[in-house]
């Protein structure tokens, strides 16, 4: 790793000042993927902004009709709280299911949301810089890519967002709270994320922009089931975080959501509109599961993901429905 | 010469065999001896060490004046050398000296180019990336089917990449054998590259002393062969006595940890050059890339059996790569079952990889795999049991107790579904309570071993004055708890009242010889050399009270146990401490030190090896393709047990690491580059805890009786038939027959769709 430079502000004032200018600081949450990066050496920046000493982007906020989770919430503590668990169950548990206890305990909201793909093409220093590192191709798609997309595999990138939380908050239409220099805008968490043309970034904020908070309106059933081959330790091969307000044993404004198989985590609307106004039953789920995997266009090796990811959509939507048969 | 008459075997099947000893040596241990120490269950000696953090491995040492060493290794799948530049390098922060291989060409991603060493590690390894070397890169091969066609880059310029092994068997007839059969089974079976990944990487910390001599601290499986490794090189003239080697503990090793390999030369070499003390460890990529591997295999195998359940016909044709390096063999099929006609045929290919380098019991679990599924495949083909057709055919008077012991465990009768894939208890018996869309199923597969150890080993017992006894062996315990099988031994034989009693030092080339750890044979070559030297120490001990006037029985046996010594005082008879019997001979000590003898010619109970089964019960997702190993049930056999807990121990990692290789560990590799994808611990999956089964490991003692302890290595055979059972266990649990490891749910569900495989395959 490369000696740099450790700024750690104490407030976001002072954070969003270091991150104007020419050559910004790369932002440090939990460092669990940025340091990964740099022992690899694929990144080297020449200074750091650690935010861990600021103290107003922690905690998790409760009103009547929101949840506000501060960017440094740590994955352990959102899936701990009483009331994530009840508000928005999906998110608990995609921050329950992911890596192991000792990363969980240390991982962030924000980094989570903000890491960079999983790709082991961009991952190796030992390859020539491929797409996402500002070189010309993209190595995955006539190469190994058990672990790469099936949705939008046109586009010239087919790495995969890697993180859990991600479909989980697009799929209780969550919003972010971002600050630019003294500015909080709050747009909606799809926005944060690119896809596959944008081949260098897994997300959207500018380098001066800080990712402070997200919020999660209030009143939706959810339920989140991903698939990783170790029972613990590992990433998701395919993940569903599935939301719908709940109506007289109706599904109402449902959301099903995929990850890790896009460059971002992809809605699927047309299993959307399926389920839209109907009763679940066990039939139905596997019609909207169905639904929500056409159009995958997997590559050579992970034809695979289309019927895990179809499994776990009718598990999530079962799960979310209280009518769950078992994982 | 003495003669003795030993019981051997195993209650329910004993024999009488009379051994010649060779002079001074104890009567070896059989069914009539009444141990007391050896057989129970003990805690690691070390243990207390290691779980406190207190054991120092290599990785930890730490000494004055100590620089950090790195290693350049090629990015490229195959290369030319055309320059290597070291100047920034030697001019970058805290670097002390620097230097190329010298290689002309790389040819495997990994493949060592140049060495430094700096003050710190992250100078150093900051240091490493300021070398420039100019390649031309040229084209590679990675994959062993590609390797063998003519069109392949030769992996070495003036080899052919296919290597016909001479390791092949033949008896009978195999052609006529399989044009009669009842029924033939022709299939291919598929097995990947796994690599060692012990928790320790390879390396070395290297002094020299001032008297031009060198210490070196080696994470390693053979003390004495890395001096040998060392003491050859023509950088520097040293004699074995002018080379140390320590390894006082060793965090894992699998076969290929035991010369000191590029990274330990390297080390000797930058400390030489930098005239300090150098840490040189792999990194865990490294050790992926370039410390060794098991080579995958594609074995084309035919089997046939008559409608009487009789196997007759075995042949296999088999290939795989070890990269760089040959030995992509798999074992003889014809050596487990009565099989009168067999015949194997097999090519190592080279390909442009790290080397292969020994793996817990080479081509063993390739092998298994392939066999043991064949002979399920062929008691499907008449309809029969495929345990009961084992039974039929093995000739193990070992293994057909423990088939029989196995199979009650699992609830082999219960839980064996005779309608594969059904979700059923089989024959319209009602379903057992699945949960959604799972199925379970078992099955089952044999391990054969050697492991009979041998000569090449000298133990040194000596007891202190004050009564402390100490064993010293330069020989290595690499986890495996050969510390505490040789406390165990000494313990027994002096009547001590435990292991802990005795203190053992391993792992020092200035201690007497010991074998390196491998073919499962450092216990069972250096515990019968411990035990005659205790023997000695206690015949002379014995002398000395009897010559101090003590009246003592005339021989020691059954006057000395539990820590205390038999002697006849003027009070009467009493039992007194060891430690003061020994004040009482008015001696400063006694010490002994023995050779291992021979195995006796003739003796012995185990001409097939040692003999072990596992029972695996497994969970299907047929929806996800995931499989979980609920329960496996390992039945293994070793001869004398020594140290039960140990033992265990063993089994379980063993059935641990098959099941890694069963369901998850795969060196995945990019064609074109050449490149290793997934040189870390986060792609390259091992099993966690939560993904290991309830192993049940169930010991099957036998008097063996080849020399005074008559103990068999454990260290392989529990890891052989892991991945076969568990390949039986999927079939029995879906119908589809899965012939190719790792078992990953792309596999699987491609098994269970038929033909919805992936469009293209390779490794």
């Amino acid at each position: 790793m490369n000696a740099f430079d450790l700024l750690r502000p104490r407030d976001i004032e002072t954070a969003t000042k270091a991150l104007k200018g020419e050559s910004p600081p790369v932002v440090k949450a939990g460092g669990m993927d940025l340091l990964d990066r740099m022992k690899e050496g694929i990144d080297r920046p020449a200074a750091l902004l650690d935010i861990q000493k600021i103290d107003s982007l922690r905690g998790i906020d409760a009103t009547q009709s929101s949840l506000t989770i501060g960017a440094l919430a740590t994955l352990a503590e959102i899936a701990a709280s009483e009331a994530v668990r009840k508000q928005a169950r999906a998110l608990a548990e995609a921050a329950g299911e992911a890596a192991t206890p000792q990363v969980r305990s240390v991982a962030t909201l924000g980094g989570n949301l903000l890491q960079r793909s999983r790709c082991w093409y961009y991952r190796s220093s030992d390859f020539e810089p491929c797409l996402k590192r500002g070189g010309k191709e993209c190595f995955a798609k006539e190469g190994r890519n058990k672990i790469h997309a099936i949705f939008g595999t046109e586009a010239p990138c087919v790495a995969v967002h890697p993180s859990s939380l991600a479909p989980a908050l697009v799929a209780l239409d969550a919003t972010v709270g971002v600050v630019r220099e003294k500015t909080l805008v709050t747009k909606p968490i799809a926005d944060v994320f690119v896809d596959g043309t944008t081949c260098d970034r897994d997300h959207a904020l500018a380098p001066d922009e800080l990712l402070a908070s997200v919020s999660i309106p209030l009143g939706r059933r959810s339920a989140y089931r991903e698939f990783q081959e170790r029972a613990t330790y590992d990433w998701a091969l395919a993940s569903c975080a599935v939301s719908f307000v709940w109506r007289d044993g109706v599904c109402a404004e449902p959301r099903i959501v995929l990850g890790a198989v896009a460059h971002r985590p992809v809605r699927r609307e047309a299993a959307e509109a399926h389920l839209a106004g109907k009763k679940l039953t066990p039939e139905l789920a596997r019609e909207v599961a169905a639904k929500a995997l056409e159009g995958a266009k997997p590559l050579a090796e992970n034809g695979y993901k289309i019927q895990i990811a179809r499994a776990l959509v009718m598990r999530a939507l079962l799960a979310a429905a209280g009518m769950e048969a078992g994982k | 010469m003495s003669e003795e008459k030993l019981v051997l075997g195993f209650e329910g099947h004993t024999v009488e065999k009379t051994v010649k000893l060779p002079e001074g040596e104890p009567r070896p241990w059989d069914l009539t001896s009444k141990l007391e120490v050896v057989g129970k269950h003990h805690p690691r000696v070390d243990g207390l060490l290691k779980a406190t953090g207190k054991a120092r491995y290599t990785h930890d040492v730490r000494l004055p004046g100590m620089l950090w060493g790195v290693l350049l290794r090629s990015p490229h799948g195959a290369a030319r050398v055309k320059s290597v530049d070291l100047t920034k390098a030697l001019a970058s922060p805290g670097v002390k000296a620097a230097f190329s291989l010298e290689k002309s060409e790389v040819r495997f991603h990994g493949d060592e180019v140049a060495a430094l060493c700096a003050e710190t590690l992250d100078q150093a390894r900051e240091a490493v990336r300021a070398i420039k070397v100019d390649y031309e890169v040229v084209p590679c091969v990675v994959d062993a089917t590609d390797a063998r066609k003519e069109d392949a880059p030769r992996v070495f310029a003036k080899r052919e990449n296919i290597l016909t092994s001479p390791m092949s068997q033949k008896r009978g007839d195999p052609a006529a054998a399989l044009s009669s059969a009842d029924k033939v089974v022709k299939a291919t079976y598929r097995t990947q590259v796994q690599t060692h990944s012990a928790l320790e990487t390879h390396g070395v910390v290297a002094r020299w002393e001032d008297d031009g001599s060198l210490t070196c601290y080696a994470s390693t499986q053979g003390t004495f062969s890395v001096r040998d490794g060392l003491t050859a090189q023509k950088l520097w003239k040293l004699k074995a006595s002018e080379c140390r080697v320590i390894a006082e503990h060793v965090g894992g090793g699998f076969g290929a940890k035991f010369g000191p390999g590029v990274e330990g030369v390297a080390a000797a070499r930058l400390a030489k050059e930098a005239k300090a003390p150098v840490w040189l460890m792999v990194d865990r990529k490294g050790e992926h890339l370039s410390c060794g591997n098991r080579p995958d295999s594609v074995q084309e195998m035919q089997g046939g059996i008559t409608t009487d359940w009789k196997l007759t016909v075995l042949t296999v044709s088999s290939y795989g790569t070890g990269g760089v390096a040959a030995g992509a063999g798999v074992y003889n099929p014809g050596d487990y079952y009565k099989v009168p006609n067999v015949e194997k045929r097999e090519e190592s290919v080279f390909t442009n990889a790290g080397g292969a380098r020994a793996f817990r019991a080479p081509g063993h679990p390739q092998g298994c795999f392939a066999l043991e599924q064949m002979v399920d495949e062929l008691a499907d083909a008449i309809g029969m049991d495929p345990l009961e057709v084992r039974l039929k055919n093995d000739p193990s008077v070992v293994r057909q107790e423990e088939w029989k012991i196995g199979a009650e465990r699992i609830g082999w009768k219960e839980k064996r579904n005779k309608t594969p894939g059904r979700g059923a208890g089989g024959d319209g018996a009602p379903p057992r309570p699945y949960a959604g869309t799972v199925l379970r199923g078992v099955g089952c597969a044999a391990a054969r071993w050697g492991g009979h150890g041998g000569p090449g080993a000298t133990v040194l017992v000596k007891v202190d004055e004050d009564g402390s006894v100490e064993v010293r062996s330069g020989a290595q315990d690499i986890g495996t708890g050969t510390r505490t099988v040789l406390a165990a031994i000494v313990a027994e034989e002096l009547g001590l009242e435990g292991p802990e009693a005795v203190k053992v030092f391993l792992g020092d080339t200035r201690d007497p010889v010991g074998p390196g750890s491998g073919g499962s044979r450092t216990a069972s070559s250096i515990a019968p050399a411990a035990r005659s030297a205790a023997a000695q120490v206690k015949d002379a001990f014995w002398a000395a009270l009897k010559k101090a006037l003590m009246k003592v029985a005339d021989s020691p046996e059954g006057q000395m146990k539990g820590g205390k010594v038999l002697l006849d005082l003027n009070s009467g008879p009493k039992w007194i401490p060891f430690a003061e019997a020994v004040k009482k001979t008015g001696k400063k000590g006694f010490q002994a030190s023995a050779d291992r003898q021979d195995n006796y010619k003739g003796a012995g109970f185990h001409e097939q090896g040692v003999a072990g089964c596992q029972f695996a019960e497994v969970e299907v997702d047929l929806e996800t393709g995931k499989i979980r190993v609920l329960r496996v049930v390992a039945v293994q056999d070793m001869g004398t047990i020594v140290d039960a807990l140990t033992a265990e121990s063993q089994v379980i990692g063993a059935v641990i690491q098959g099941v890694s290789y069963a369901l998850f560990e795969e060196r995945i590799m990019d064609r074109r580059s050449g490149r290793m994808l997934n040189a870390d611990f986060l792609h390259y999956k091992i099993a966690a805890p939560a993904d290991c089964p309830e192993i049940v490991p169930i010991l099957f003692p036998v008097a063996a009786g080849m020399n005074n302890v008559g103990l068999l290595g454990l260290g392989e055979p529990p890891t052989i038939p892991t991945a076969a059972a568990i390949a039986n266990a999927f079939a029995n649990a879906t119908g589809v027959r899965l012939r190719e490891i790792p078992m990953t749910p792309a596999r699987v569900l491609a098994a269970l769709e038929g033909s919805a495989k992936p469009k293209k395959e390779w490794r």
